[in-house]
């Protein structure tokens, strides 16, 4: 049988080169089954380290991550994830469907174009998000949501098992919010999901755990939070 | 114009001056959309002012120790020389966050400085600097053309293996590198690429003006296409006009050939700037 358990970290720490403080010390949280997990707190707080740790972008300094019962590396393929800023050149002459292709690309991808599979693939991801008459659209034309979108079915497009999202809601507007949000949903029904958010709301009514991440990790009550409740925690005050 | 056919059909050399346009069209084609894509247009730049000093070092070679380097032409120092500092400017690109352009630029400066003065210290009167820096179309010869044939092979096989890695660059390197692609060692293929077509593209313009060639057609196919692919296509078309039409117009009169077709080449990219907004609406 399966483990259960897609994400463990174990009193994780991490220093940035040249750096006096460390940006995470005594990390620990683990992530099961299909659960959608809002991580907030500080800006610098840690909280797109430890994602960027969880792709295997980072070396911990102390510590452990498990991915899948594996290291970051092993699972790489098997994280998807959209990043806050994705910086796609706009001036770059790509539809909406060569995008979504990089979810394809792997280490032994060589030659001019992708097979069949990789097309169909692409496709479907991009069904899945409700953004196939996109496909054959410029990038620089699609809208802050419908980029969003995009850049989820390139997750997709990888056979991700798990997302991990870095505030994807910022600069969209309160309606491709909920169309965005209700994607996700849907998503969740099959994916676990770690999101960066610094929407206090959006994490409480919509997700199934939250963490506070500021250097450590702190389990919260999702559906008790708000900005007087999270008061403490800007001032480094843990109960 | 009516001149230029009339000579054409007892000089031989007008004709391999064309063929060399188209030959050079080739390369341009397929890597000046990367360069101007993936935003390389000054380290290509650089890259053509540091063959100057191989060009240098190849004169100097080659009148000084003849029973050796006496085979070596000057473009071979050239190709050399941007073969050389290709990958040590990509790695720059990928290591130094702070003052990229400032570095590139002191390296630019030593390349050129470097072959002003192995031309100086060379023993007797050469020439053959002036046409590596301003181009020399009227005179390709037959091994000229096998030269840029067999380079502009290279570039378009080479090219083909990366296309898929060398677009995800352009795109979005991050998520490349995410998906398991070398992202520095994909560099350093697409730097020697362009430091080949640097070295095709100089027997048209010369390494002073390469530049013009490497991204100005690129830049006005990108703005009126939507994949990599068609830009490809029509920045070969591009260049392959500019590199004919000018030089045949210009034929028998004062102006240069060389700077007709980056005048062309320039004029072509205002007249697109001007007609067409970034999104091709």
């Amino acid at each position: 049988m399966s483990d259960p358990v897609v994400v463990r970290i174990e009193d994780l720490g991490f220093r940035y080169p040249r750096q006096q403080a460390d940006a995470l010390c005594g990390a620990s949280l683990s992530v099961s089954g299909t659960e959608w997990v809002g991580l907030l707190g500080p800006n610098g707080g840690g909280k797109t380290t430890l994602l960027r740790l969880l792709l295997d972008q980072l070396e911990p300094t102390t510590g452990s991550i498990k991915v899948f019962g594996g290291s970051p590396a092993q699972a790489r393929r098997r994280v998807g994830y959209v990043p806050q800023h994705a910086w796609i050149d706009p001036s770059v002459p790509a539809t909406v469907l060569d995008l979504v292709l990089l979810g394809r690309l792997t280490g032994s991808s060589w030659g001019p174009f992708y097979d069949h599979r990789d097309r169909g693939l692409a496709m479907t991801a991009l069904e899945e998000t409700h953004t196939a008459d996109l496909a054959d659209r410029a990038w620089r034309t699609l809208s802050g949501g419908q980029q969003q979108r995009v850049l989820i079915a390139r997750a997709l497009a990888s056979k991700a098992d798990i997302l991990l999202l870095d505030e994807p809601t910022t600069g969209i507007d309160i309606h491709r919010e909920k169309e965005l949000l209700r994607l996700l949903e849907r998503l969740n029904q099959r994916l676990p999901i770690l999101m960066v958010s610094h929407d206090i709301a959006l994490v409480s009514h919509h997700m199934d755990r939250a963490l506070w991440v500021d250097g450590a990790v702190h389990e919260l009550d999702p559906h008790n939070l708000d900005s007087d409740s999270l008061e403490h925690f800007f001032h480094g005050e843990h109960p | 114009m009516i001149r230029f056919f009339a000579d054409a059909a007892v000089n031989p050399f007008l004709w391999s001056g064309l063929a060399a346009g188209v030959l050079a069209s080739i390369s341009c084609g397929v890597v000046g959309p990367y360069v101007v894509t993936r935003r390389l247009v000054f380290l290509a730049s650089a890259l053509a002012h540091i063959a100057i000093g191989g060009v240098g070092a190849a004169i100097y070679l080659a009148s000084t120790y003849p029973a050796i380097f006496g085979r070596v032409e000057p473009i071979h120092g050239g190709l050399a020389a941007a073969l050389i500092a290709a990958p040590i400017l990509a790695v720059l690109k990928h290591r130094i966050k702070e003052r990229l352009d400032t570095v590139v630029g002191a390296l630019w400066a030593v390349g050129m400085s470097v072959g002003i003065l192995l031309i100086k210290i060379t023993p007797g009167y050469h020439t053959e600097l002036m046409s590596y820096l301003f181009g020399n179309i009227s005179f390709v010869t037959g091994r000229d053309l096998v030269f840029l044939a067999i380079l502009s092979a290279v570039v378009v096989i080479v090219a083909v293996v990366f296309h898929r890695r060398f677009l995800a660059l352009c795109l979005d390197d991050e998520f490349a590198e995410l998906r398991g692609i070398p992202v520095l060692a994909t560099d350093i293929i697409l730097f020697l690429l362009i430091a080949a077509t640097v070295i095709v593209l100089t027997q048209i313009v010369g390494l002073i003006l390469v530049i013009a060639l490497l991204s100005l057609p690129a830049a006005i196919a990108a703005r009126i296409t939507t994949r990599l692919g068609p830009t490809m296509a029509v920045t070969f078309g591009v260049s392959a006009l500019v590199t004919t039409i000018p030089r045949i117009v210009v034929y028998g009169t004062p102006v240069s050939p060389e700077a007709a077709i980056v005048l062309a080449t320039a004029g072509l990219y205002l007249a697109v700037v001007l007609s067409r907004r970034p999104d091709g609406r």
